[in-house]
């Protein structure tokens, strides 16, 4: 019985060695001999050596890891030399921990697509982008490489634009209105924002929900604070370095409350206001886009998650989130327009000729034709002058490229400079204030003290 | 001349029995246990390029840090609790699985099925459980308490982490339960039987003492476990309600990765571990003593 | 007398099954949800597939994405060597530890005791980091070493209670037919430990099998990747992809449920075998 339970495993394992090799081929050698971080012998790197590099990309947009995969794949045809490795990562969290490791086991990856945070925490790792090195980043849009540049050095190039703001189901709201009677520029005070929800409800139709999640409230609702402060980046980082040196304090800002009492009344016609702090991202993606409220305070990336619904509504447009009651002021009929991810290098950890393969994969993937219809057939929005004008977005990355046009949108280019754990810890607090647990002036306390605690 | 062959054979053995594990052992966890420790008295932290020596700075700062002593306290509590409830579900579903019942096969491969998905996986469907399938039941039955999720209360979170817990391992404790009670002598349970001892009895007098290595076990592990719960913790509720339900290993995580504190977050982990080690060491060596050697 | 344990037995039953339905409903969630749709299972979780729309879809994309064969191939692989170093090695240096009760075998033990409250995160980064600078990652091997170091403490504690009961009589009549120490393991004690080696074997086979962490951690090119690793490739920065995944984990866990049912039958081989001794 022992003998033949031995026989059985060890056909096991022989069954399972041949089907592991023979089920694709395999681009590592096991030996832990890799080919990243170790310095090529011999050669240094004129610039068009055919030798083969490998490199590595490591991707924190989970959703899409199949599209760098095939984009990957399109590059090693063109051109046979270079070999790229995708790094992907799934769960959220596991994230940061995954790239601290790979730089702590000295197997950093040559590139990555990361938040800017990361590009603000690694920027002593990362290559700068300049003139010489990468010329092709002048293609992009004014303003657009602003969110990757720490010290004046671009660490950073950017790929995708989204925005968020209110999203509205505009089937929805034509039943409400009557079709083709409702304008989106006419909510531009708290007012008329109130005016509409009033409606909605009147007519049975829950007006708004909330996402009881800390990266919405706190990521994206509570930087809204920072970044009306005034159009330019500094003057949001400004703001809260005043708050950190505790010369402010942020209920001391007009525009904080403003954004408190439109928060008040986001939850007082919260669809989710039972139960605000479920967060089920399928549930309430569904609930919107089966209609069963008019807004929603979400961002274009929502998209994604309906394709792969039916019987759905597909035409959505954005509101804004209006602070008072004022309409000339700056955010009241503006959308925000977010540069969320950046594509970097890193110098440490590898060699010149593979920094140089990751300038050229980045030129070929963010500025040529080919490499660009990889992002643009999974939605997104690049923002670089050659982009081709023909493409059809979703209706929600089209209504943000509208208020884009006119120059209506929310410079978040402070988003950029806000690192570590400030959704979290900021967003746990807006989830207290909205389930009641504390008030406005605890509230304001306890983002105040954040700042100060962190160095 | 025979004395010195003895210790020759028994260093031999020593080697024999003891070298390849003791090797893998302190290759895996040892020295990298000591290089760790080692860390927490510089600035290291995998973002920076270079780091020196801060001494007890780390250290100092974990008595300053509020929160990791609070969540300390609740981590004890869900211990005590998931500890307790787990064990006793499993010894009585190993007792019931070990006596004569139909079905007893597929019933244990049924209670054992839980162990099957890993942690996070788990997390995530029992987290789903709560928020749709617990609140439609709370909305058929018009039962108040269960209409909103279990896990946007922070008192209810707690609960839920606990029941997860229970679900989760009493399975895994039932296995070791039914292999003492299958690795009874038969002989002790026919004396005893003979000697009149029935039921209850024989399980107070007869079964309980000589499951004792089962029970060190699986109270051990579920202590150990209990305190390093991490992925339940994360995909269940994620701390949440803001925060509430971070754990003991979920806070120590966050300040290392997150916040990028990550010599603070090593130093938590150290201090951790010594005041749980001493706990569970402890509670092993004293419960050895009432072993018994068949 | 005989009404009173009728009745009595009848509530047991009762109680049994009722648990087993709480035990076992995330089970029929996942496996009715693996030919629904996602939206489908958002919106009604207990329902069961439409039958008109019964179909393999969810385990032909969760079968490609996942890459599973090439998966299922390392994770085999990796499982079983690991096991088998563990279990061969740890039961060895167990019954070392409680048949020499020196000063040194104790705090051997206590040191293996105290290692399994070592929060992984506490050595995570210098594991990773020593390895790295000795350019070992990136292989099945290493982490094969990896899983036998750290399976050593669990399945050492667990045969440490369980070699005690096994009387030294038995071991002392092959001593004096003139056993060496290792035949006199190999040979006597060994065999009478089936029940518990299977018991730690399914309990590692479990672990090893759905790790997560250590692998993504060791293993860096797409090749080697387990099937843990692939499964969270259904996991979106927001929301997650019910349908594939519940099909993904379904095809999972169907080897190790195989290995379960097939370790039970070796348990009652072990009690068959204890009664005939």
């Amino acid at each position: 019985m022992k003998k033949r339970l031995l026989a059985m495993i060890l056909m096991l394992v022989i069954a399972a060695v041949t089907v592991t090799a023979c089920g694709g081929k395999t681009a590592d050698t096991g030996s832990g001999g890799e080919t990243v971080g170790t310095t090529d012998p011999g050669t240094s790197g004129g610039a068009d050596t055919k030798k083969p590099v490998k490199i590595t990309y490591f991707n924190t947009s989970a959703e899409v890891n199949t599209m760098f995969e095939n984009m990957f794949k399109r590059y090693n045809e063109l051109y046979p030399h270079v070999t790229i490795e995708l790094i992907p990562t799934g769960i959220g969290e596991g994230q940061q921990e995954k790239l601290q490791s790979l730089y702590a086991s000295g197997n950093a990856p040559t590139f990555m697509n990361v938040d800017p945070a990361n590009v603000i925490e690694y920027q002593d790792h990362l290559l700068e982008f300049t003139e010489e090195n990468a010329p092709w980043l002048s293609l992009a849009t004014d303003g657009a490489v602003d969110g990757g540049t720490f010290d004046g050095k671009v660490l950073g190039a950017p790929w995708s634009v989204q925005g968020y703001a209110l999203l509205y189901n505009k089937r929805v709201v034509d039943e409400i209105f009557g079709k083709g009677n409702f304008d989106p520029a006419s909510i531009n005070t708290r007012d008329a924002l109130e005016e509409f929800f009033e409606k909605c409800e009147a007519a049975g139709v829950p007006a708004t929900m909330l996402h009881g999640a800390n990266w919405s409230l706190g990521g994206h609702y509570l930087t809204l604070v920072y970044a009306v402060q005034g159009p330019k980046t500094e003057d949001g980082t400004g703001f809260i370095d005043k708050i950190k040196s505790g010369e402010v304090n942020i209920e001391d800002s007009p525009i904080f409350q403003g954004y408190m009492d439109t928060f008040d009344l986001l939850a007082k016609y919260n669809y989710n206001k039972s139960d605000p702090l479920v967060a089920d991202f399928n549930r309430d993606a569904q609930a919107f886009a089966e209609g069963k409220c008019a807004t929603f305070f979400m961002g274009d990336w929502l998209w994604t998650t309906l394709v792969t619904m039916e019987n759905i509504d597909t035409e959505y447009g954005f509101i804004p989130v209006p602070w008072s009651n004022d309409p000339s002021l700056y955010g009241n009929s503006e959308v925000v327009m977010v540069l969320p991810k950046f594509q970097c290098i890193n110098k440490s950890q590898n060699t010149p000729e593979q920094q140089q393969a990751a300038l050229d994969a980045l030129g070929w993937m963010l500025t040529e034709p080919e490499g660009q219809q990889f992002f643009l057939d999974a939605g997104f929005y690049m923002p670089y002058k050659n982009v081709r004008d023909d493409i059809e977005y979703n209706s929600m990355t089209t209504s943000i490229a509208e208020y884009a046009q006119k120059g209506k949108t929310i410079n978040l280019g402070v988003f950029s400079y806000i690192s570590g754990d400030v959704w979290t810890e900021t967003g746990n607090l807006m989830l207290k204030y909205l389930a009641g647990a504390i008030d406005r002036d605890e509230l304001a306390k306890g983002i105040n003290d954040y700042w100060r605690s962190i160095r | 001349m025979n004395r010195k062959n003895k210790l020759l054979g028994n260093i031999g053995n020593f080697i024999l029995f003891m070298g390849p594990s003791l090797f893998a052992f302190a290759c895996v966890l040892i020295i990298p246990f000591l290089y760790g420790i080692y860390l927490t008295f510089t600035d290291y932290s995998p973002i920076r390029i270079t780091y020196e020596f801060v001494g007890f700075s780390n250290f100092r700062a974990v008595f300053t840090d509020k929160e990791f002593w609070q969540q300390f306290l609740k981590t004890l509590g869900y211990v005590l609790y998931s500890t307790i409830f787990c064990n006793l579900l499993a010894f009585i579903l190993a007792y019931l699985l070990t006596s004569n019942i139909r079905g007893r096969n597929f019933l244990r491969a049924g209670f054992f099925t839980p162990n099957l998905i890993g942690g996070i996986v788990l997390g995530y469907i029992w987290k789903f459980i709560f928020a749709n399938v617990v609140t439609k039941l709370g909305e058929t039955l018009d039962y108040q308490p269960l209409k909103t999720s279990f896990l946007t209360h922070p008192d209810r979170a707690i609960v839920a982490m606990i029941i997860v817990t229970v679900w989760q391992y009493a399975g895994y404790l039932m296995i070791i339960y039914i292999a003492g009670f299958v690795g009874i002598p038969r002989e002790v349970q026919e004396a005893s039987e003979i000697d009149g001892a029935t039921g209850l009895k024989k399980l107070f007098s007869v079964t309980i003492p000589l499951m004792v290595p089962s029970f060190i076990i699986c109270f051990f592990i579920m202590i150990s476990r209990g305190f390093m719960t991490y992925d339940l913790n994360l995909a269940l509720t994620n701390g949440q309600p803001y925060g509430s339900t971070r754990l003991a290993a979920m806070h120590i995580y966050q300040k290392a990765f997150q916040a990028n504190e990550y010599g603070i977050g090593q130093a938590e982990a150290i201090i951790f571990f010594i005041t749980v080690a001493i706990a569970a060491v402890t509670q092993v060596l004293l419960t050895k003593k009432f072993e018994v050697e068949a | 007398m005989k009404e009173r344990t009728g009745v009595l037995k009848f509530f047991k039953y009762v109680l049994i099954y009722l648990l087993l339905i709480v035990f076992l409903m995330p089970f029929y969630l996942m496996v009715i949800n693996s030919f629904k749709t996602t939206q489908e299972f958002v919106s009604n979780p207990f329902s069961l597939p439409d039958a008109k729309k019964i179909g393999f879809n969810n385990f032909i994309s969760a079968f490609e994405k996942m890459n599973f064969l090439k998966a299922i191939g390392n994770s085999t692989v990796i499982t079983v060597i690991s096991i088998f170093l563990i279990l061969l090695t740890s039961s060895m240096a167990a019954y070392f530890l409680v048949r020499h009760k020196w000063k040194i075998n104790k705090i051997i033990f206590a040191i293996l005791v105290a290692s399994m409250i070592v929060p992984f995160q506490a050595i995570m980064i210098p594991l990773v980091s020593i390895y790295g600078k000795l350019n070992l990652m990136n292989s099945k091997w290493i982490l094969m070493f990896m899983y036998m170091g750290f399976g050593q403490a669990f399945a050492i504690f667990i045969f440490h209670g369980f070699i005690k009961n096994i009387p030294l009589e038995m071991e002392e009549s092959g001593l004096i037919d003139g056993c060496s120490k290792v035949q006199s393991f190999f040979q006597i004690v060994f065999p009478l430990l089936r029940p518990v080696l299977v018991t730690v074997l399914i309990l590692d086979v479990l672990w090893i099998w759905n790790d997560y962490l250590l692998p993504s951690l060791v293993l860096l090119s797409p090749a080697e990747r387990t099937l843990p690793l692939s499964t969270y490739s259904f996991f979106n920065t927001y929301s997650v992809d019910y349908a594939p995944l519940m099909a993904g984990i379904v095809l999972t866990i169907i080897p190790v449920v195989i290995v379960y049912l097939f370790s039970q039958k070796q348990i009652i081989h072990g009690v068959v075998q204890g009664a005939i001794k």
